[in-house]
């Protein structure tokens, strides 16, 4: 291969060379005696900070030059110390520089010049005082009422700032939380998962061990790894070196097909049925881990079966108003016996304690309570007996003998890898199809184990204090401390989903939103958890609660992208019914334009932060940021924005943080108002008192905690191997199921479909097959076939991701040396050549089913399939204010209609089909 | 040439590269160099190969080679090219006329011009203590004197995820770099232009 390489390459560096059109320096230049780096006298240090160029949280050392009275970052390393990227940081993290010094960036308040539109980006500077007060008058000349804002948080608030955005949402008695990652990374990519494993936000619960798998299978998931996430990359990496065999399954060959030992180029929206035909080669040759599925899975479950509905055997009474037992079959003494609910974890033990060998195959005609049951086990062998590898075949493009190949060497290599993924809101089956992976993972035993699907140090521990909370009696009295989506779960029912748990008496807008579908017959969105569901109708009047309108009429925006969400939001924000639009922000978005009163944040090296568990990490430890250089001009940072407000309001935000975190309030309080007092800002005071706190438990002194973390950036806890030792998930603890055990057949949804009282296919509990609904009178096994006529994926490039990658001059000059495959859209030459389209050529994009238009660059490559446009997302900037990124790319979000799918309100964007002509 | 002491190396393993151009990024803010103009010292091809469904795709970084017997040193008219004790192929920035002569040498594409306007602009995105005043002919120096002479990895291998740049001292036997290119695993890319480069790769 290499020799291959060599003569290409030097032709085409030949090429270049000649061509260059060099400048040949003036001789006046020759003279000059000048050293190299001739700067006067700097000093340099490195200090640790927590990369935000995305939302990986890597660990960094930043590199910092004090020349005179002149402080400026001039390097970012990884850091070496975090046990996530260990030492690597991609080109996105390298160019936070960019970010940090972008000559646009936003660092004085912006009040929108009077007589002028929104959408329009005019602006005048504004003292704080002037731009608070815009926004008290506002809100009293409106009367707006609490439950007619909406508080939303974007990326970074979901890695960082979550209890504080609620805290200031409850402070405010606002019910209206919007974070802008839900439906299309969370939600989506999670929730199939979650319904299996118990986590909530499984990107930060779990890393796959990819450095110990032999065998990773990855569909429909660059961003994970190579798109890029530097954490996961580092240990992919290893993970090849020591022999991994890697099988990408996409319909173009991505970053991380490129390293594919086999690249597989399936029909896009069909990933469901690969998997469904994996499951059922994997049960019918009985490739499973027997004892892991016995003991910690519910397959041994005890279920009837009337009407086609599944449902175990079950006895209420448990804690939380869990099940308090099941039933399960016992080979030993050949009778129906009894296991414990949550907390128990295992099925090798009845309630008494007595073993016990559940079985998976029941004797025939086997009674429970007096009624036929099956195993759950049963029902899914039987289940899966109809998705052969032939049926696969048909939907996906892929043979059958690859499919049953793969299937059988991932049921029989240990430990096989699936790839759990990362953002996924393409289809309407994509829950389906992450939950069956998540069942196959769990069929090979590859949770939490080496070279599985491994918790993070966090996972372990929020888990083992709920366990010994409820070994005590005692109930937790915030939704902080339940572990996985008991938490998020108990956030729906205490407080968004229950008006009265507000003054007011007015639950969410996604809540009264659902009520007024299910009224109608509609599903709404089940697990309806901080979506845009109903944003619409709350501002057309079309909402109502309790027979009265439900209006939406003011924002609050901490750095989020809303238009980039979907197109919707230009229409919503540019209405007249809404009032007050108030962001927060580093430098110019998409949506910045849209609003009255713009808040300059501050960037990541330029603040303290509260202390954070080290994020996506095997072991147990502690970080926070400390300023590495001088905030520019007046900016503040994201949480001393959220109190200034409070306190301005006169609403008390502290006792809801204390509350959330069971912190001590009048500790907390004087803390944050000595801060503030000092004008250093109440996240410093957060930060002070978070230092004491911890080196109490900690047995140091916050001195020397902060000089750990001055030097350090991260205060070490717990490794992984005595976690994983003590703490496994399910070994010694339960996971955050109702059951406890790896759920195939889900509780949850069970319970949001009965709540709904509308069964979807896409929130079936156990497995079923989705169709797409790519166009109207299409089946999966149809194909395209006019040359005009393409299915369109999207996905990650490994330079420009998040908002603050839109806008960077760097990752620009990087995305330029690739620049059609980054900024254009992928077309394979077979349908070019017909089209008469060329790499470089102006094309149009008409959405058959919504008849939006676009228009981008085509890139004609032999790496996507013939039916098939890829676009990396992240580009197609709208907002001429953003000088580096406007212009370059395609933006998805004006091509995409608003449509949700049930269970978590995904936006299924590539549920359709794209007609491509000359421009 | 004096008696080298130390001879630094690098090997590119084409196996664990994933394209993502962290190496660049951190090449151009470590050297202060004029991506603004599109001029990197390391850059990562992105070969596509074949015909669908049997495409291969391939990532190639690219750097200067440190040659031992480099040509670009050879035709330097002011000597401000030289190779310096460690083996480093290194500019004087003071000395450099801007002939060019070197880039038209140099069989591996490695060098540019940092021209006057360049020198202008890094001004602004670097600040004015940059290090950078003049104009030059540019190229890598394996970050030889902010980390390489002080015991750190060039800003590339340190900070490339996928480990792909594996720096070190070809001398010393029992270095990663020593030991992948006497096994035979690595090897020299243009071995044919005969000017015995220091940059190897695996794959």
């Amino acid at each position: 291969m290499l020799d291959l390489k060599l003569s290409r390459r030097t032709f085409l560096q030949a090429a270049a060379v000649t061509g260059a059109g060099l400048t040949i320096l003036g001789t006046a230049e020759l003279g000059k005696k000048v050293a190299n780096g001739s700067a006067p006298e700097a000093t340099h240090e490195w200090v640790p900070n927590i990369c935000t160029m995305c939302v990986n949280t890597c660990g960094i050392k930043v590199k910092v030059r004090k020349t005179g009275s002149t402080t400026r970052a001039v390097k970012i390393d990884g850091n070496p110390a975090s046990p996530y990227n260990k030492g690597k940081i991609c080109a996105r993290g390298q160019a936070g520089l960019r970010r940090v010094y972008d000559p646009q960036r936003i660092t004085t308040p912006l009040l929108r010049v009077e007589g002028s539109k929104r959408g329009e980006f005019k602006f005048r500077q504004a003292t704080w005082e002037e731009a608070y007060n815009y926004i008290g008058m506002k809100l009293q000349q409106e009367k707006i009422m609490p439950w007619e804002m909406a508080a939303s948080g974007g990326w970074i608030s979901c890695a960082f700032y979550r209890p504080y955005l609620m805290s200031f949402a409850f402070a405010m008695e606002i019910p209206n939380i919007l974070a802008t990652p839900m439906q299309h990374c969370v939600m989506s990519e999670h929730f199939g998962i979650d319904s299996a494993l118990g986590t909530f936000n499984v990107h930060d619960e779990i890393v796959a061990d990819y450095d110990k798998a032999r065998y990773y299978l990855a569909m429909g998931a660059n961003a994970a790894v190579a798109g890029v996430a530097t954490g996961r990359a580092v240990r992919f990496a290893e993970g090849k070196r020591n022999g991994m065999k890697v099988v990408v399954v996409d319909p173009r060959l991505s970053e991380l097909g490129a390293k594919a030992d086999e690249w597989l180029a399936i029909k896009p929206g069909t990933d469901l049925a690969f998997v469904l035909a994996m499951m059922n080669v994997i049960l019918h040759k009985e490739l499973y881990d027997e004892e892991f599925v016995r003991k910690h899975t519910n397959l041994p479950f005890l279920v009837t079966t009337a009407h086609g509905m599944v449902m175990p055997v079950m006895e209420q009474g448990g804690p939380m108003g869990l099940p308090k037992s099941f039933a399960v079959y016992d080979e030993i003494s050949g009778t129906v016996r009894k296991v414990g609910g949550f907390p128990a974890n295992q099925n090798f033990a009845d309630i008494d304690g007595k073993p016990i060998r559940p079985a998976l195959h029941v004797p025939k005609d086997l009674q429970a309570d007096g009624k036929p049951v099956v195993s759950l086990f049963d029902v899914l062998v039987q289940n899966a007996a109809q998705y052969t590898p032939e049926w696969a075949a048909k939907i996906t493009d892929i043979p059958a003998a690859t499919i049953e190949r793969i299937a059988t060497e991932f049921g029989s290599t240990r430990p096989a890898l699936m790839e759990p993924g990362w953002h996924d809101s393409r289809y309407s089956n994509t829950v389906q199809f992450r939950k069956v992976a998540a069942l196959i993972q769990g069929l090979v035993g590859g949770i939490d184990r080496p070279g599985g699907w491994v918790f993070v140090g966090g996972a372990r521990e929020g888990m083992h204090n709920f366990v010994e909370m409820l070994q005590h009696q005692q109930m937790p009295q915030s939704p902080l401390q339940l572990p996985g989506l008991f938490s998020p779960n108990a956030a729906l029912q205490m407080r968004f989903n229950n008006g009265d748990a507000w003054t007011h008496k007015h639950p969410s807008i996604n809540e009264a939103w659902n009520q007024n579908e299910w009224r109608n017959g509609r599903p709404g969105v089940g697990f309806n958890l901080y979506t845009d569901a109903g944003y619409q109708e709350a501002l057309n009047g079309r909402l109502q609660y309790n027979g009265q309108p439900y209006n939406l009429r003011a924002m609050f925006m901490s750095q989020t992208n809303l238009v980039r969400n979907f197109f919707g939001w230009k229409e919503i924000l540019t209405s007249p019914k809404m009032k007050l639009v108030v962001a927060w922000e580093i430098g110019p978005s998409d949506t910045l334009p849209y609003c009255d009163v713009i808040l300059p944040d501050t960037a990541y090296l330029e603040k303290y932060d509260p202390i954070f568990e080290v994020g996506m990490s095997h072991d147990v430890g502690l970080t926070t940021r400390v300023p590495s250089i001088p905030a520019p001009g007046q900016v503040k940072h994201t949480l001393d924005i959220f109190f200034e407000m409070a306190a301005g309001f006169k609403v008390d935000m502290v006792k809801q943080l204390a509350g959330i975190y069971l912190w001590d309030y009048a500790k907390l309080k004087a803390s944050i108002e000595k801060a503030m007092q000092e004008g250093k800002g109440a996240t410093y005071g957060i930060q002070q008192y978070q230092l004491a706190d911890w080196a109490a438990k900690l047995k140091t002194t916050p001195e020397k905690l902060l000089a750990t973390f001055k030097e350090k950036g991260i205060v070490e806890i717990e490794k992984r191997e005595e976690l994983m030792e003590k703490m496994g998930m399910p070994y010694q603890l339960p996971l955050s199921t109702p059951s406890g055990r790896y759920e195939y057949y889900s509780l949850f949804m069970a319970g949001l479909v009965q709540r709904s009282g509308q069964m979807t296919p896409e929130a079936n509990p156990l497995m079923t097959w989705v169709q797409p609904q790519w166009k109207s009178g299409m089946k999966a096994e149809d194909q395209l076939t006019a040359a005009d006529e393409f299915f369109l994926t999207y996905g990650k490039a490994p330079t420009t991701s998040h908002a603050a990658t839109a806008n960077n001059d760097l990752l620009v000059a990087l995305n330029l040396e690739h620049e059609h495959q980054r900024y254009g859209v992928w077309m394979n030459p077979l349908r070019a050549n017909k089209l008469g389209i060329k790499t470089g050529d102006r094309i149009k994009l008409t959405n058959n089913l919504s008849k939006q238009e676009t228009t981008g660059v085509a890139f004609v490559t032999e790496m996507t399939r013939p039916d098939t446009l890829f676009i990396s997302a992240g580009f197609g900037t709208e907002n001429p204010e953003m000088k580096e990124g406007y212009g370059r790319g395609v933006a998805l979000s004006n091509i995409f209609p608003f449509r949700l799918e049930p269970v978590v309100g995904g936006f299924k964007l590539s549920e359709t089909t794209i007609k491509v002509t000359k421009a | 040439m004096a008696e080298l002491t130390k001879r630094y190396g690098m090997v590119i393993d084409l196996t664990t590269c994933l394209g993502c151009q962290a190496c660049s990024a951190a090449c151009s803010l470590q050297n202060e160099t004029p991506y603004f103009a599109g001029k990197f010292r390391t850059n990562v091809e992105d070969i596509e190969e074949g015909t669908f469904p049997n495409t291969t795709r391939t990532f190639f970084p690219h750097l200067c080679m440190h040659c031992e017997d480099a040509p670009c040193a050879r035709v330097c008219p002011t000597g401000a090219t030289y190779q310096n004790a460690d083996g480093v192929v290194m500019i004087d920035y003071a000395k450099c006329m801007g002939c060019t002569a070197c880039i038209d040498a140099c069989p591996y594409g490695a060098r540019y011009v940092y021209s006057k306007d360049d020198v202008k602009k890094a001004k602004e995105v670097f600040g004015p203590a940059n290090q950078h005043m003049v104009p030059h002919v540019d190229k890598c120096n394996f970050c030889y004197e902010d980390r390489t002479s002080q015991g750190m990895q060039p800003a590339c291998a340190s900070t490339c995820p996928g480990d792909a740049r594996i720096f070190g001292d070809l001398n010393d036997p029992n270095s990663q770099v020593a030991q992948l290119v006497s096994s035979g695993k690595a090897k020299p890319l243009g071995a044919q232009f005969g000017t015995k480069p220091k940059v190897y790769y695996i794959g």
